[in-house]
């Protein structure tokens, strides 16, 4: 009998709380249907457009099967543009990472002037990825670009350098761009990550005799780990995306030497006027990115698990 | 009682605002941006077109050219096309096979008023779709001063003189002989004015790739030539048309092939180059290539317009080919005048450069309308890009160029 009162005391406010969170749940529901249209639209609509064909206006005509996957996968100009991607995402992601934990770690010490490097690296993030291209393409300009000219007057060079007349070097241009641009937004993750390293921990550290490579293999990397993973999924899926940097410099020439996925798959649309490969192309790499950020989420509630 | 008071409230309203709709129609204009002087042309038109056709509500957009074709494309689309755009020739066949492009009904009194050759391009199968906007032809560009240098009299006629001219500005320090243009947009065309030069053609006769003639190899390996023997700008793979205006106007450059706003710019931006203009160098055909753009209808089908509508967008198409019209239009922009009347106008017949763009027409090329144009000229470009860097022999690049430009003829 003294049992009853109590459950009663604790059923009515779980009854509350359920109706809390169903309230809660109807008001967020036109938020959440709307989100899921403004999501799932263009993806429906991508998946029905890759499996169709379409006419010279991008409009329906009538179903496709795997037409569409045969023409691109068949496609050389598609499969080396797939493989320069992954070149291009892994050499600009890789490299933003690491310069930009030393910038992180750097500016986590106590230097003076702190705030202000901290805030020249946000400057860049302000600017747009195209005025920052067309600024570094004037530079790196072979005839009336600032370093091409400098070398000539300083007569080490015989000729203009052309960057840009070369695929290979063409797309080191636009990585290292793509690095530069990269940077203010990695940086500013790792150094919030560090600062939410507790002083305790690393004092503890010191006193154990953790310094140097040692202090931060073993307590700044574990400790900043989750920060780690979110700049490399973001990194990841905007530079796999990245267009208006190859676009800018060389809108993917020459002959095709810096052309990625995502400028093929422009031109693909609105040159050549093939809606359906086009979809075909951005259903795959919308997979491919699909596939790494949930091994990326899977892989870090493992470590969190763990 | 109250109810239906209401009620035919309501109905009058609607009524009302029905009338205002069928009152005041808006015709939309979508334009590509030529030069600043473009949406002021288009807006100070439309003023003047609804000063005396206060029922009709102009809207003029502009947008880059880059943009144009995504632009309308997704318009269309969305069934939101505008009633009038200018477009690149190249398109309408997609649209003509699409069906959004309205057949044009003129009176003869308007279309005679035209320059016959200039109809041409948009005329398929004896229909026509659409009007030439801004017409334009190319010519070889040649800096006065560096030929006194280099003890040249006069521009080259033939493809061994421009090579033996080229060579003798190279030599000059810090100068060019011939600017070949290797990176994007026309890359493919610069090549065409030599192969039209030795007689060649883009589509032969027998509706396969011209790539595979004698002529389209002897045009190549001439190009190659001039790269190789260095009478040309280094790194011709980076290289835009506008690059090699740049280098023309710094008065680096000794010759290049350019289209005629070409005069204004050189006024505007280094008016201390003394030029010639030139017909192209040829080897056994003189050529020039023409363009015109041409401004078109869309079908009431992707517009949404109404019969009203589709006649008020007409009224304001003839209207901006008005003469006053036109000839502002041409004197801002520097394109060639496409109306018989406005070619007579003195502004044109006593404008000694414009004029020696105007001598070329008469052997002037259009471009063929294929479609799939833009994949051909992305192949073609691609082509050359992979001779002129060294990448691959000009006979082997062209069998195989031609094979798949073959295929893509093959795919209407």
């Amino acid at each position: 009998m003294a049992a009853r009162p109590t459950a009663q005391t604790r059923r009515r406010p779980r009854a509350t709380a359920f109706n809390e969170q169903a309230f809660a749940y109807l008001l967020l529901a036109p938020a959440f249907l709307l989100a899921l249209a403004v999501v799932g639209y263009p993806i429906v609509n991508t998946v029905v457009t890759a499996f169709s064909k379409t006419n010279a206006v991008g409009q329906l005509a009538g179903p496709a099967g795997l037409g569409n996957f045969h023409k691109i996968f068949t496609d050389p100009i598609f499969l080396q543009a797939l493989w320069r991607t992954a070149l291009w995402t892994l050499w600009v992601v890789g490299l933003t990472t690491v310069i930009s934990m030393v910038l992180a770690l750097i500016l986590y010490e106590d230097l003076r002037g702190r705030r202000v490097f901290q805030l020249i690296l946000l400057i860049p993030w302000a600017t747009s990825v195209t005025m920052t291209t067309v600024a570094w393409m004037w530079t790196i300009n072979g005839q009336v670009g600032l370093i091409s000219n400098t070398l000539q007057v300083w007569g080490w060079i015989p000729e203009p350098l052309g960057f840009l007349a070369r695929g290979p070097s063409a797309l080191v241009v636009a990585i290292a761009i793509g690095i530069v641009v990269s940077i203010p937004f990695t940086t500013s993750v790792l150094v919030s990550g560090l600062h939410s390293i507790p002083d305790e921990i690393l004092e503890a550290g010191v006193l154990d005799g953790a310094q140097g490579w040692a202090r931060f293999r073993y307590l700044i990397m574990p400790m900043i780990g989750p920060f780690l993973t979110i700049t490399l999924v973001i990194n990841l899926i905007n530079v796999f995306n990245s267009f208006p940097i190859i676009w800018t410099l060389t809108q993917g020439g020459p002959a095709h030497g810096t052309e990625v996925v995502v400028t093929y798959l422009y031109k693909t649309a609105f040159r050549f006027n093939e809606f359906g490969q086009a979809a075909a192309m951005s259903l795959i790499t919308f997979i491919i990115l699909l596939v790494l950020s949930i091994a990326f989420s899977i892989q870090t509630m493992r470590t969190r698990l763990s | 009682m109250k109810r239906r008071h209401s009620l035919v409230l309501l109905l009058g309203l609607a009524l009302a605002m029905g009338l205002g709709v069928a009152g005041a129609t808006t015709v939309t204009v979508q334009i590509p941006k030529y030069s600043d002087a473009t949406k002021p042309f288009f807006e100070s038109a439309a003023k003047a077109f609804m000063q005396d056709h206060p029922d009709i509500k102009i809207n003029v957009q502009e947008t880059s050219w880059d943009n144009l074709h995504q632009v309308l494309v997704t318009d269309i689309a969305a069934k939101k096309a505008p009633d009038i755009s200018i477009i690149g020739t190249r398109w309408l066949p997609e649209y003509i096979s699409a069906n959004v492009a309205m057949p044009l009904e003129l009176p003869s009194s308007f279309t005679d008023r035209f320059i016959p050759a200039f109809l041409g391009p948009s005329s398929i199968q004896g229909q026509l779709y659409g009007l030439p906007w801004a017409a334009s032809d190319r010519a070889l560009i040649y800096n006065k001063d560096l030929f006194k240098q280099a003890g040249i009299t006069d521009p080259p006629k033939t493809w061994d003189e421009l090579q033996a001219d080229a060579a003798k500005i190279a030599k000059l320090p810090g100068r060019y002989g011939f600017g070949l243009q290797g990176s994007q947009i026309e890359t493919d065309v610069y090549y065409y004015y030599f192969l039209w030069g030795d007689g060649g053609e883009i589509v032969g006769q027998d509706g396969k790739s011209g790539l595979h003639s004698q002529a389209a190899l002897d045009a190549l390996t001439y190009l190659k030539g001039l790269i190789d023997a260095k009478v040309v700008e280094p790194n011709v793979t980076s290289n835009t048309r506008e690059d090699l205006r740049t280098l023309f106007g710094q008065g680096r450059l000794g010759m290049f092939i350019y289209l005629p706003p070409i005069i204004g710019w050189l006024k505007d931006n280094a008016p201390n180059v003394d030029y010639g203009i030139a017909p192209l160098p040829y080897k056994t055909t003189p050529v020039t290539y023409a363009v015109t753009d041409t401004i078109m209808m869309f079908k009431p089908s992707v517009t949404g317009a109404s019969d009203q509508q589709v006649k008020d967008a007409q009224a304001f198409l003839e209207f901006v080919f008005s003469k006053d019209n036109r000839v502002n239009y041409n004197k801002q922009e520097g394109f060639l005048p496409v109306l018989q009347d406005v070619a007579q106008d003195p502004y044109f017949t006593g404008n000694e450069k414009l004029n020696a763009f105007v001598q070329l027409l008469p052997t002037a090329k259009f471009a063929p309308i294929i479609p799939n144009w833009e994949k051909i000229a992305q192949r073609t470009t691609t082509m050359l890009q992979n001779v002129y860097l060294g990448q691959e022999q000009p006979k082997a690049a062209l069998d195989s160029a031609a094979s798949d430009i073959d295929q893509i003829l093959q795919q209407q």
